[in-house]
């Protein structure tokens, strides 16, 4: 018991080193604790919970098959899975795009009809419909820095551009969100700054 | 806070699936996985990497491509890459340095042992350069040398010297073009007869020397060879034989052969004795070093 306690307890480079030697162990307290941040990374870059959790998968995936090539640098595991799962959104979101748009309802439309919503469902839906209208990577920059908090430089690394790149990508990124919001009527015009 | 931001703070995903991290962590366990570090050059699969792969194989090429254009300009042309060399070509300083050409000093003929100075031919400029640069196949240096032993024979002819092997060669020769002219075949000249007779013997002393002294270690390829030289009749006969009945064959065959030959060039009285072998391609034209084994 006390040795599953200092398992439990190790830090995600010791954890890693042990997926490395194909600990099974290891990697579920590792899927455990980066599982809820890669979900929310996953749903709000593509508003769907079932492929969220096939990025989820898919990350898992990778960081067993290459744990022993993983060094821990920038932002630690968390910053590579991040890396991982937001990659894997943005190609996935790319796949999306081949597919002919009569297969893919408009997220607008997704939502329940507004009179029967509360505000708060109502609001949330808009939000996710205008997130899922940004460009791949204006979603991208948005959620990093918006939800997971993750600094500009770690954020334009995982993106593979430059930080002055990311600045811009973010104000175009909220100027688009405040359009779409405000032709959805949930946004009152020159209220977004 | 703006009216934006109160709006996104209230975008948030719906709670994790009950077990999401076990069931992903048991199915990723099901994947081998890559041992060791991953190399530089096999980083395809991460994002940018076909932008490495890209820069690597150009550089690749301009490595390439210089060495290639160092390697004509350095040996003066002598080495000729087809693309390389056109491109060479077009650029005068380049061109100006391949096509410099080191002056080549040529060996001076000394008068032969055994001839009194006063009957040694002073060489001619023909005779100093090599008509033909000797290639590499024993074959083509065989004939080389043989062309060249050719002027020392009208040399020694000139002078009023013996030369028996010469004149068998030529007589065969004759005697090959007369057969020719005679059934209307197209005859080679009596310079190409010469030179195929010779050849013929070489290659035929040549097998014969190396069936004579190896009887167990024939390979397929000498026993082609000797069957080819062998007359239809004694041919079906040695091809009904065993493996190793056609080595002894050989082997006696060509020791007959051998020792028949060697007392026809005794009885011609101006021959070598028999177990020792010429290395003047002068004297015997069939029997120069070219058929050393290698």
């Amino acid at each position: 018991m006390q040795r599953q306690d200092a398992t439990a307890d190790a830090d995600d480079g010791a954890l890693m080193q042990r997926v490395a030697a194909g600990d099974a162990r290891a990697l579920e307290l590792i899927a455990d604790r980066h599982t809820p941040m890669l979900f929310a990374v996953a749903w709000r870059m593509l508003g769907d919970a079932a492929e969220a959790e096939d990025v989820v998968q898919e990350a898992m995936t990778k960081a067993w098959v290459k744990a022993a090539s993983w060094t821990p640098v920038g932002g630690g595991l968390g910053g590579w899975l991040r890396r991982i799962a937001t990659n894997l959104c943005i190609d996935r979101q790319r796949k999306r795009a081949f597919v002919s748009d009569a297969e893919i309802p408009e997220r607008a439309d997704e939502s329940p009809a507004a009179d029967v919503l509360i505000d708060e469902a109502r609001r949330q839906a808009a939000v996710a419909a205008a997130m899922q209208a940004l460009p791949d990577r204006q979603r991208a920059a948005i959620v990093l820095t918006y939800y997971e908090g993750v600094s500009n430089a770690e954020a334009a690394a995982v993106l593979g551009i430059g930080v002055k790149a990311l600045e811009s990508l973010l104000v175009r990124a909220r100027q688009g969100l405040s359009r779409s919001l405000v032709q959805m009527g949930m946004l009152q015009e020159g209220s977004a700054a | 806070m703006s009216q934006l931001d109160q709006m996104l703070g209230g975008y948030a995903p719906p709670p994790v699936p009950e077990g999401l991290a076990a069931r992903v962590a048991a199915a990723a366990i099901q994947e081998p996985q890559d041992r060791g570090m991953m190399l530089p050059w096999r980083r395809g699969s991460i994002r940018g990497g076909w932008r490495r792969g890209t820069l690597i194989g150009s550089a690749a090429l301009g490595l390439a491509f210089t060495s290639a254009v160092a390697a004509e300009v350095a040996s003066g042309g002598r080495i000729e890459i087809p693309v390389v060399h056109q491109m060479v070509e077009a650029v005068p300083i380049l061109k100006a340095s391949v096509h410099k050409q080191k002056p080549v000093q040529l060996a001076s003929i000394e008068p032969r042992h055994g001839v009194p100075p006063s009957q040694a031919v002073e060489p001619s400029s023909a005779a100093a350069v090599p008509e033909e640069p000797v290639a590499g196949t024993p074959r083509e240096r065989f004939i080389a040398k043989f062309t060249e032993a050719k002027k020392e024979v009208a040399e020694r002819r000139a002078a009023g010297l013996p030369t028996p092997y010469a004149d068998r060669i030529e007589r065969k020769a004759k005697r090959m073009v007369e057969r020719r002219q005679a059934a209307g075949l197209p005859a080679p000249s009596l310079d190409e007869a010469e030179t195929r007779v010779a050849v013929r013997e070489w290659v035929a002393n040549r097998i014969l020397r190396r069936v004579a002294n190896n009887s167990q270690g024939l390979t397929d390829a000498q026993i082609q060879r000797f069957v080819r030289i062998l007359p239809p009749k004694k041919r079906e006969q040695f091809l009904a034989l065993g493996q190793e009945e056609q080595g002894q064959a050989m082997s006696q065959l060509a020791q007959r052969v051998l020792a028949r030959r060697m007392q026809a060039q005794a009885v011609d009285g101006a021959g070598p004795a028999p177990d020792t072998r010429p290395t003047d391609v002068a004297q015997q034209p069939t029997e120069g070093s070219p058929d050393q084994p290698r």
